[in-house]
């Protein structure tokens, strides 16, 4: 078995090209296999939402809020785009691995086609709220974050060397209930009825998400054996890894500037009850989400080490 | 203004060149940036259906047909799923290339929604196969696995050195439209009410597949130079001769046809269920091409004439 350290630098590294598996079409099934990962698929169909529909911002505007509220809250929503905006692309990667990975059930192949659309309208609803509340920002004021968002899952998605089950774990599972925590914190903490209304939608399709990813994990557990263990154990680890970077929190990217810029930001959304919790709040939602993690995926023999962050501690 | 791409190196011979591309995020556009393709994003959200419900399956009358014919289209309603599966499982890939080159934010939000698209297409025909007796999942001639599989859409899209322009040009606005031509007629010969209301749905969605490469293509070539114009016309007269014209979508153009598949669709054909015969394709093929030309030649891409012994010259 390779070493999870040496997979990733395989993964990371552009040396050499990425090898992608070698599908074996037929037999093709493409009936159910799995009922509880098709009912979310059924259930993806008949949920649909449209973050353009005029209803949701039913005519209002945020010209009540002071353009000091405004102009954070329109870079708080607009950082918010750029963490959804990647997943279009990683859903469909993950896509074209499970079609190339021999046997995979055509339940998860649908939800994910799926989880891309609904990624699709968290980017356009976040972006949405940007220019509501002052207009989109296109760029970070925080160089840290930026590199904590261009973390190559495409690759890891696709490369023949990489579990496609590690990113079953690290993605559709550990990072996916972390984004539902924070989200439903979020939600929780806003009093502003058109943003709450943007918020609660989203939230649906996110925790059809988490559903379908540890349902996943359920349906395969099973056949896993001890060297698998390690590298999914491995990826659950890089995932939460990636989240003390700062990825989603912001008050955990490396001080400076650019963080001050978004944890001032942010806080000030949290006051108004824009779309924000405190930041100081934020990080202990994390610690809860990633212990929540670490206690599900003990059954399945899977486990996730203390992370340790330079100033927060460890997680 | 010219957009700006990030392109991998071409000439390198490296397979999966796109792939290595870094994962750079920012600056992160997210509006609309070509208009003509996020409106068909937007019609795309617009016109979801439900294969499970859109179609009135009870009104399916088994009966009404020969043991005979229901196992043809239970062989040809199997072929269109797997048809329909294999833009599952390689067309993701072209949303993957759109955001690893920094293309334009409209094309991969469009996107998502194709590829769930062709998700209910393949789960839509392989209930209609269903319906006549049972999905095969697997051809009944072992030896037709290889001309259903694959054109080779996923390993174009990762290719540095196939420009998506020339992907689009060959395999939307040509290879997608002349399939969509055929439907087109299929649909009008098709007398099976569920049979017809089956393709009706596909087609629904398949305009704006072929939309989405014209206006792309109308988009891009302004700013394309003579000599990437001509990569785009190479790429589509190889499309038409090697692929189109070899029988990949009609078996009967094959050097080699099938002629069990032959028979079975023709069967098909005469039930009403859904399949069309040579005599029916023959003269779409001639203006479908046509059109394509017509099309393309003010986009300064200028097709030439074609042969087949079994079409004629200069068509």
């Amino acid at each position: 078995m390779t070493e999870p350290a040496d997979v990733e630098a395989i993964v990371r590294s552009r040396s050499a090209p990425v090898d992608l598996v070698v599908e074996h079409r037929f037999p093709l099934g493409l009936t159910p296999t799995l009922p509880e990962i098709w009912d979310l698929y059924e259930t993806s169909k008949t949920v649909s939402w449209d973050p353009e529909d005029s209803a949701l911002l039913a005519g209002r505007t945020s010209d009540d809020y002071p353009d000091e509220v405004r102009g954070a809250a329109a870079l708080l929503w607009s950082r918010r785009a750029w963490v959804e905006f990647p997943g279009m692309a990683e859903s469909e990667a993950l896509l074209v691995r499970f079609c190339l990975e021999p046997a995979r059930e055509v339940d998860a192949k649908y939800c994910l086609s799926c989880r891309a659309v609904e990624k699709a309208r968290a980017t356009d609803a976040c972006r949405i709220l940007a220019d509501w509340f002052s207009g989109y920002v296109d760029d970070s004021p925080s160089a840290d974050l930026v590199e904590a968002l261009e973390s190559d899952r495409v690759r890891w998605a696709l490369h023949a060397e990489a579990d496609i089950d590690a990113s079953v774990v690290g993605l559709l599972c550990v990072e996916a209930l972390i984004d539902l925590r924070l989200w439903e914190a979020t939600v929780d903490a806003t009093t502003d009825p058109t943003v709450r209304r943007f918020g609660d939608q989203m939230l649906v399709d996110k925790r059809r998400q988490v559903s379908f990813g540890w349902a996943y994990l359920d349906s395969r557990a099973s056949s896993f054996e001890d060297d698998k263990r390690v590298a999914l154990s491995a990826a659950a680890d890089r995932t939460v890894r990636d989240e003390l970077r700062g990825r989603r929190v912001s008050a955990l990217l490396p001080p400076g500037p650019g963080r001050d810029a978004l944890t001032l930001a942010q806080d000030h959304v949290a006051v108004v009850g824009a779309g924000a919790v405190a930041t100081a709040d934020e990080v202990a939602v994390l610690g809860l989400a990633v212990e929540e993690c670490r206690r599900s995926l003990h059954p399945y023999g899977l486990s996730l080490s203390t992370a340790s962050h330079p100033e927060r501690g460890d997680f | 203004m010219t957009p700006t791409y990030t392109l991998a190196p071409t000439g390198t011979g490296r397979p999966n060149a796109v792939l290595d591309l870094p994962d750079r995020q920012f600056p992160r556009s997210i509006g609309e940036t070509v208009g003509p393709i996020r409106e068909l994003y937007r019609r795309s959200k617009q016109r979801e259906w439900n294969a499970a419900t859109a179609v009135d399956w009870a009104a399916f009358d088994p009966s009404s047909y020969t043991d005979d014919q229901l196992f043809a289209a239970r062989q040809y309603w199997s072929r269109r799923a797997w048809g329909e599966y294999g833009a599952i499982s390689e067309s993701p890939a072209m949303a993957i290339r759109y955001q690893m080159e920094r293309r334009e934010p409209d094309l991969v939000f469009f996107w998502t929604m194709r590829t769930h698209e062709e998700v209910r297409h393949a789960e839509v025909c392989q209930r209609m196969a269903d319906a006549c007796g049972g999905y095969l999942t697997e051809p009944v001639t072992k030896a037709l696995e290889g001309s259903v599989a694959t054109h080779g859409v996923r390993s174009m899209s990762f290719d540095a050195d196939t420009p998506l322009e020339a992907l689009v040009a060959s395999l939307i606005c040509c290879a997608e439209v002349i399939a969509f031509d055929v439907f087109v007629a299929l649909i009008k010969i098709t007398t099976d009410p569920v049979a017809k209301q089956v393709l009706k749905l596909i087609m629904r969605d398949e305009v704006r597949h072929c939309d989405f490469g014209w206006k792309y293509l109308e988009y891009r070539v302004p700013d394309m130079t003579a000599a990437e114009i001509d990569v785009c016309r190479a790429k589509v007269i190889w499309m038409i001769e090697e692929i189109e014209l070899k029988g990949y979508h009609s078996s009967w153009l094959s050097e080699a046809p099938d002629l069990a598949e032959i028979e079975a669709d023709r069967l098909v054909y005469e039930a009403g269920l859904g399949a069309t015969v040579e005599e029916i394709e023959r003269p779409l093929m001639i203006e479908s091409i046509g059109r394509i030309r017509e099309r393309m030649a003010p986009l300064g891409i200028e097709l030439p004439m074609f042969d087949h012994p079994k079409i004629g010259q200069g068509f």
